[in-house]
């Protein structure tokens, strides 16, 4: 009985994941999602939860199904939107990578689901399933070579100085900024209060275009 | 003499391979001597192979994107990797890692690393482990610098 639910809620994970990622699913191949899903579980995040916390540990592996999640990061008092994450985006790899704490936030924008593995689970893939550890490994890869790309557009924009392609604002939270780049972005969003509730698309991948 | 094997032997990111991977591995890395100050990687440029230093020492500069400045981050010694995202040949390198001396490196070309699929793909795999987990440092830097210019005055 057990094992035969078990067996179930295995196939209907994989169905998930076949539907909503057909390309990534091909990509993987049959045996390794298998493999891959064995140790995964889907979750939902509801809209104002926070999954990973800024300088916080997380141990876990997110890909996000459906919803909106807003990444940012904090500090001297000021807070940084450093852009959105949607359908077919991995969160939590930098830590699973560099085994240090996140460098942002993730907070769920909107109800998320998200495909959910324990970092153990992915190094106990290494050890047994290498190939499976590679398909993630590449996967990760393409997702952490677009983020720096766009990492590198947007340091080089703006006459030398900073501004981040794809954030909507940039918002100080105690004080006035001192930054002259803080300054002329938030001049550009003076208005970023009222774009707080209308999330842009997720930069576009692969999965979405399908 | 230190060797290529030698050296991939004694490292512990090599550990779990056979010995006979490791000679398969060593067997596609090519031996070569460069001059004191000769750049190997050049921040902003794409490179086409990843090198394993054998023999001397490499100074790794970043020029910051933020600030303008370069400063030296560390100097590799044998046995460290570096160069790892020239096989992926899509982005360009990180820093700039230039000979202080003489300097013996063992290079592993892009186009072999593809060939380490099919010779031995388990190798490959854990390759593409370094490659993400480079990335990730990398990523993680940029972060950390915008951080900082964020609680800066």
């Amino acid at each position: 009985m057990l094992v035969s639910c078990l067996r179930e809620a295995r196939d209907t994970l994989q169905e998930l994941f076949s539907n909503t990622f057909p390309a990534m699913t091909e990509r993987f191949g049959k045996r390794n999602l298998e493999a891959l899903l064995g140790g995964a579980r889907l979750e939902t995040a509801t809209a104002g939860s926070v999954i990973i916390q800024d300088q916080g540990r997380t141990d876990r592996l997110f890909l996000v199904v459906e919803g909106v999640c807003r990444v940012s990061m904090e500090s001297g008092g000021r807070a940084l939107l450093l852009g959105r994450q949607g359908k077919g985006q991995w969160l939590g790899e930098l830590s699973l990578l560099t085994g240090e704490p996140a460098t942002s936030s993730v907070t769920a924008e909107t109800d998320v689901r998200l495909f959910v593995w324990p970092h153990e689970e992915i190094q106990r893939l290494r050890q047994a399933s290498p190939e499976v550890a590679g398909a993630v490994a590449r996967e990760l890869i393409e997702a952490l070579t677009e983020r720096v790309r766009a990492s590198d557009s947007e340091l080089q924009h703006g006459e030398g100085e900073l501004s981040l392609k794809g954030s909507e604002e940039v918002k100080a939270k105690n004080e006035a900024p001192r930054k002259g780049w803080l300054k002329r972005v938030l001049g550009k969003l003076s208005g970023a209060s009222d774009q707080d509730g209308a999330p842009s698309q997720p930069s576009p991948r692969k999965e979405g275009d399908q | 003499m230190t060797t290529v094997l030698g050296l991939l032997s004694g490292m512990d990111s090599f550990a779990s391979f056979s010995e006979a991977q490791r000679k398969a591995l060593a067997k596609l890395m090519k031996l070569s001597e460069v001059e004191d100050g000769h750049e190997l990687t050049r921040q902003g440029q794409p490179g086409t192979v990843c090198h394993l230093l054998v023999q001397g020492e490499v100074v790794v500069t970043r020029k910051d994107e933020v600030t303008g400045e370069s400063k030296d981050l560390k100097v590799l010694r044998p046995g460290e990797i570096f160069g790892i995202l020239s096989l992926l040949g899509k982005i360009p390198a990180a820093a700039t890692c230039r000979a202080r001396g003489a300097v013996t490196v063992a290079s592993l070309p892009r186009e072999d690393y593809q060939l380490l699929f099919k010779v031995d793909a388990p190798m490959a795999y854990h390759f593409q482990w370094l490659v993400a987990q480079q990335l990730a440092r990398d990523l993680k830097a940029r972060n950390d610098a915008l951080r900082a210019l964020l609680a800066s005055d």
